[in-house]
C-alpha cells in the first residue's frame, strides 16, 4: 500500500539543497567542531626536547632529538589521541582542529628549533 | 535431489561491507549448508597486551571496531576499573551513557543504510546516511572524534561537556527524531522493503536462545534480554525497557533496531536531564591485579571484555568476545534452506562486524 | 553507583567438565563465552555462564545474578579437552579458536575446522610465543 512514504522524501530532497559539500572546494566550517582532533601542532620555540611526548605516544609517531634540537612527527602513524598534548610540560603542543591534508608520500613533518645566540643568556628570542 | 555446488561467498563481495567468508553448499538455488571461515582480517590484537600497558590499551580498545568504537573502550575501562576497584565519578558515567547511545544511533543508522543497500534501495541508504552524518557531527563537537571518540580512560572520561552544550545536543537529537520517523515509515511500511524482509530467515524464540544469539537478533525473536538492564554506567538511573519483537524474521530485526533508535533518543534526553555535576575522572594509581568479565550492550549485542592482570603494567590476558561472534552460529542456521538471493540480506541482519570478531 | 556484577569462579578438573556443563545446561544457564589464558607454566580455560533473571520464562524479573565461570587448568604441552558442543552447539567456534590459537586439542567438536578457522603465520601464537614486553 505505502510506496508514497519514500516519494514524499524524494520530493522534499528535490527542492532542498544537497546534503553533501563539494570537498575540497568547500571545506567544513571549522567552527562547527572546535574540539575536533585534527592534527598535532607544535610551538617549536617553546619546546625543551624533554621527550615526554615521544615516550607517552602509543604509536611511537614522535621522535625527539635533543642534540639536533629537532622534533618530528609521522602524521600517518599518529592516531590523534591527544596523549602527547596532555603530557607536555611546556604546553607547546596543541591539537589543531584541521586535518592533515591528504598525501601520497610517507614523509615526516620535521620541526627544528633555530639555534639561539650562544653565550648571551639575557637575550631571549621572541616567541 | 539436484547436484550440489559449492560457491565461495566473500571475503570480498560487492554487497558485504565486511570481510566474512562463507562456503555455500547449494542445491539449485537453495543453500543447504554454510561453512564460515573467519580469520581473514585476524589482527592478533589480544597479543598486543604484551606490548602496551593497561592505560595505553584504551587507545587500542577504541580501535577494535570502526562502528561501536566507544562502547569497546568503555567496556575495557569498566573491566580495568572493576579489577582495580576504581569508582568512576557519576558525571563521567552519565557522559559515557550519552556517548554510548549516540554511538548506538550512528551504528543503527549505518546498519539501516547498509540493509537498504543490500536489498537494492539506494536512495534509502542515502537517507540513512544523511541522518547519521548529523549524529556523527554531534559526537565530533562533544568529543573531537567522529567515530573513534577516544574519550574514555581508566577512571573516567577525558573530556567534559558543559550542560548547555548537552542541552543543545538533546534538542538537535530530538529534531532528528522527526526525520528518523520518516525513515522508519519507509522501512516498516513500504511494500518493496517488506517484500524482501518479511518471513526471511525466521528464528523462533527457543532457537535464538539455544544458538546463543545476542542483541537485536535475540530480541527480535521475543527474548527480552538486554545487557543494559544490568545497570552499568548510568543505565541504572534511566528508565527503559528492552525492545522486543515476536516474529524473529528479518523484518522483526529491522523493527527492533528502528525502535531502538527512538529509545536511544529518549535515553540521551533522560541522561542529559539527570546528569550531575562534578569531576569527570579520578586519578588511577597502581597496577591491575585480578580478573573481571566486563559486559556492555553494543548496538550488535552483548560484548564481553575479559581483563586479567597480574599486578604488573601489562595485562596478562585481554579477551574480547564480540556480539557477532555469538551471532555467527545463528547465521549458519538461518542460511540453511534459504534462497541464494537472500544470503546477503541474511548476513546483514545479524549486523556483522567481522573485523572486531576476528580481532 | 550501581554495584558491580557478582562474578564467581569455580575451578574444576578437566575430567569433570562435561558433567558440570551438563548440569549448568539443565539448570538453564546460557554459555556467554569461553576463552583461554596463558599463565606462566600452564594455561586455563574459562567457560562463562549467565542466567540473568530475565531468562526465557520470566521476562520482567529484575533479579540479576551476574556470571558464573567454570575454570579448567591445562598443561602447556599437549593439552586436551572434551568438547562441550553437544550441550551448547555454538561452543564450537570458541573451541576451534582454542585449538587454532592455543593448541588445545578439543575432542568431538560439532564443527571441526581442523585448524583452519584462524590462519596465523605462527601456529598457536598465544602459547608458542613468549610474552615480549618490548621496552
Ligand atoms: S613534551 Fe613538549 S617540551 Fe617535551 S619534547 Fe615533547 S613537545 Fe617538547
Ligand atoms: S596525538 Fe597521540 S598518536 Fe599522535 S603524536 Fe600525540 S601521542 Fe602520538
Amino acid at each position: 500500500m505505502s510506496v508514497f512514504g519514500m516519494s514524499r522524501t524524494i520530493m522534499r530532497n528535490l527542492f532542498s539543497g544537497p546534503a553533501t559539500r563539494l570537498y575540497p572546494t568547500r571545506e567544513k566550517e571549522p567552527h562547527r567542531a572546535a574540539r575536533s582532533r585534527g592534527r598535532i601542532e607544535i610551538d617549536i620555540e617553546a619546546c625543551i626536547f624533554c621527550s615526554a611526548c615521544a615516550k607517552r605516544c602509543p604509536t611511537d609517531a614522535i621522535i625527539v632529538s635533543k642534540t639536533d634540537k629537532e622534533w618530528n612527527i609521522d602524521r600517518l602513524r599518529c592516531c590523534t589521541c591527544n596523549a602527547c598534548v596532555e603530557v607536555c610540560p611546556k604546553k607547546c603542543l596543541a591539537m589543531g582542529n584541521r586535518y592533515t591534508p591528504p598525501t601520497v608520500t610517507k614523509d615526516k613533518d620535521i620541526f627544528r628549533q633555530p639555534p639561539r645566540p650562544p653565550k648571551e643568556p639575557e637575550t631571549i628570542p621572541g616567541a | 535431489m539436484g547436484t550440489r555446488t559449492v560457491i565461495p561467498f566473500g571475503p570480498q563481495h560487492p554487497v558485504l561491507p565486511e570481510p566474512i567468508h562463507l562456503d555455500l553448499v547449494l542445491e539449485d538455488e537453495k543453500v543447504v549448508e554454510a561453512i564460515p571461515k573467519i580469520g581473514y582480517v585476524h589482527r592478533g590484537f589480544e597479543k598486543l597486551v604484551e606490548k602496551m600497558d593497561f592505560n595505553e590499551l584504551v587507545y587500542v580498545a577504541d580501535r577494535i571496531c570502526g562502528i561501536c568504537a566507544f562502547i569497546h573502550s568503555m567496556a575495557y575501562c569498566q573491566g580495568v576499573e572493576a579489577v582495580m576497584s576504581v569508582e568512576v565519578p557519576p558525571r563521567a558515567e552519565f557522559l559515557r551513557t550519552i556517548w554510548s547511545e549516540l554511538a548506538r544511533l550512528s551504528s543503527h543508522l549505518l546498519w539501516l543504510g547498509l540493509m537498504a543497500d543490500a536489498f537494492g534501495f539506494e536512495s534509502l541508504f542515502m537517507q540513512s546516511f544523511r541522518i547519521r552524518e548529523k549524529i556523527v557531527d554531534m559526537l565530533e563537537e562533544m568529543t573531537g572524534g567522529r567515530i573513534i571518540l577516544g574519550v574514555c580512560r581508566v577512571g573516567g572520561v577525558r573530556r567534559d561537556v558543559p550542560n548547555d552544550a548537552l542541552a543543545d545536543i538533546v534538542r538537535r537529537v530530538k529534531d532528528l527524531g522527526v526525520e528518523m520517523h520518516r525513515l522508519a515509515d519507509v522501512f516498516l511500511q513500504d511494500d518493496s522493503v517488506k517484500h524482501r524482509l518479511v518471513g526471511v530467515g525466521v528464528l523462533i524464540r527457543d532457537q535464538a536462545a539455544e544458538l546463543g544469539c545476542v542483541g537485536p537478533m535475540l530480541r527480535a525473536s521475543g527474548v527480552s534480554r538486554d545487557t543494559r538492564t544490568l545497570g552499568y554506567a548510568a543505565y541504572g538511573s534511566v528508565d527503559f525497557a528492552p525492545i522486543v519483537e515476536k516474529d524473529g524474521d528479518s523484518y522483526a530485526r529491522c523493527a527492533v533496531r528502528i525502535r531502538e533508535l527512538f529509545q536511544s533518543v529518549d535515553l540521551v534526553a533522560q541522561a542529559a536531564s539527570k546528569i550531575p555535576g562534578g569531576e569527570v575522572g579520578v586519578k588511577v594509581s597502581g597496577y591491575p591485579e585480578g580478573e573481571y568479565h566486563s559486559r556492555c550492550e553494543q548496538p550488535r549485542g552483548e560484548v564481553i571484555h575479559y581483563v586479567k592482570g597480574d599486578g604488573t603494567r601489562y595485562l596478562q590476558r585481554y579477551r574480547v568476545r564480540t556480539p557477532t561472534f555469538a551471532n555467527i552460529p545463528a547465521l549458519l542456521r538461518m542460511l540453511q534452506g534459504c534462497e541464494l538471493a537472500d544470503v546477503p540480506v541474511l548476513v546483514l541482519t545479524i549486523d556483522p562486524c567481522i573485523s572486531c570478531t576476528e580481532r | 553507583m550501581n554495584p558491580r556484577e557478582h562474578q564467581t569462579i569455580e575451578e574444576i578438573p578437566a575430567a569433570a567438565l562435561l558433567e558440570r556443563v551438563q548440569k549448568m545446561r539443565s539448570e538453564g544457564w546460557r554459555l556467554v563465552h569461553a576463552a583461554c589464558t596463558r599463565l606462566v607454566a600452564d594455561q586455563e580455560v574459562n567457560y562463562c555462564f549467565d542466567r540473568d533473571g530475565q531468562s526465557l520464562d520470566s521476562p520482567d524479573s529484575a533479579t540479576l545474578r551476574g556470571m558464573h565461570t567454570l575454570r579448567v587448568r591445562l598443561p602447556m604441552i599437549d593439552p586436551e579437552l572434551p568438547s562441550i558442543s553437544s550441550f551448547y552447539w555454538p561452543a564450537f567456534l570458541y573451541e576451534n579458536e582454542m585449538h587454532d590459537l592455543f593448541g588445545i586439542t578439543v575432542k568431538g567438536m560439532a564443527v571441526d575446522f581442523h585448524g583452519h578457522l584462524y590462519t596465523t603465520m605462527v601456529p598457536t601464537p598465544y602459547v608458542t610465543k613468549e610474552p615480549d614486553h618490548g621496552d
